[in-house]
């Protein structure tokens, strides 16, 4: 079913007619159907300070690397908060639970 | 279009919180344009942002330059208003591309211009990529991306459901599983 689409004119149209397509299946969803999405994103749009309203009611949550082009992956150092270079940077290790005296191996 | 500042500021009010102030817009249709609006920015350069067609698009009806029509629904009425400020932007795109092309006429010393009403390379481009991206979201439904290939041909509802063979109780689940993967990345607060 799938046609092959050359032209940029070609593109562009068949983009458009995709999103006005869609568009129509947003604007004809149901209110039942907006929450139950809210829902799978764990949202709660009743509730206040719900993050289904940020950029609209509150502020989009910006970093500073919105503004500084920082490398945002790259973990901060406990120390002044400086940043540790990749390969310096480790996954913190998880210390191992130990047994405690008289304690069993099904922790009885 | 206009650039909103990055509203980080509480103390800012945003068209959005008029709209509910004044009540234009209800919580849910606020939200609800909040999907149109993420979904309208597809294909933009990453400087448009969604919040700036919600936004642009409350503020063109806030300030009285479009009036909504007796008996039509705010969200459809403001979808159509981000809907033509989307193709504004092309246009204005296109038109400063157009000037850059001009080439002078022969005859007289004046400029010709070249506009055709043609889309440019880059939203050629732009909406390539974002047919692909919005193809993925669909990936593990193979109706939904017949759906898809159906709508891009310009197949209307019933053409499509006839030519995929599908019931009309199949095709509306089909819908519904479309809108509620729509819905969700329209929710969502991973910034594109």
């Amino acid at each position: 079913m799938r046609s092959k689409i050359t032209t940029p004119v070609q593109r562009v149209a068949a983009f458009e007619r995709v999103l006005e397509g869609l568009a129509e299946e947003l604007i004809d969803s149901t209110d039942d159907e907006l929450l139950e999405a809210a829902r799978d994103l764990g949202m709660d749009p009743g509730m206040r300070g719900s993050a289904a309203f940020i950029g609209l009611k509150y502020p989009a949550i910006r970093g500073p690397s919105d503004f500084f082009g920082l490398p945002a992956a790259l973990p901060v150092a406990a120390d002044g908060g400086r940043r540790l270079p990749p390969e310096q940077a480790r996954t913190p290790v998880r210390k191992k639970r130990r047994k405690r005296r008289g304690q069993g191996d099904d922790g009885t | 279009m206009r650039h909103f500042p990055p509203l980080t500021d509480p103390r800012i009010v945003r068209p959005s919180e008029s709209a509910l102030g004044l009540g234009l817009v209800t919580d849910l249709e606020l939200l609800r344009l909040k999907t149109l609006a993420r979904w309208y920015a597809r294909g933009l350069p990453p400087d448009v942002t969604w919040e700036d067609l919600i936004q642009e698009a409350l503020t063109r009806i806030i300030v009285g330059k479009r009036q909504v029509p007796d008996g039509v629904a705010i969200v459809a009425f403001l979808a159509g208003v981000m809907r033509s400020i989307r193709s504004e932007h092309w246009q204005r795109v296109e038109g400063t591309g157009a000037r850059g092309r001009s080439v002078r006429s022969q005859s007289a010393d004046r400029p010709v211009e070249l506009v055709d009403g043609a889309p440019g390379p880059d939203q050629a481009v732009m909406a390539q990529q974002e047919l692909a991206r919005v193809r993925e979201l669909f990936a593990e439904d193979p109706t939904a991306t017949a759906i898809l290939d159906g709508l891009a041909r310009g197949l209307t509802a019933e053409e499509l459901r006839v030519a995929l063979g599908l019931s009309d109780t199949d095709y509306a689940s089909a819908r519904k599983r479309m809108r509620r993967v729509l819905l969700r990345e329209g929710l969502t607060c991973v910034q594109r």
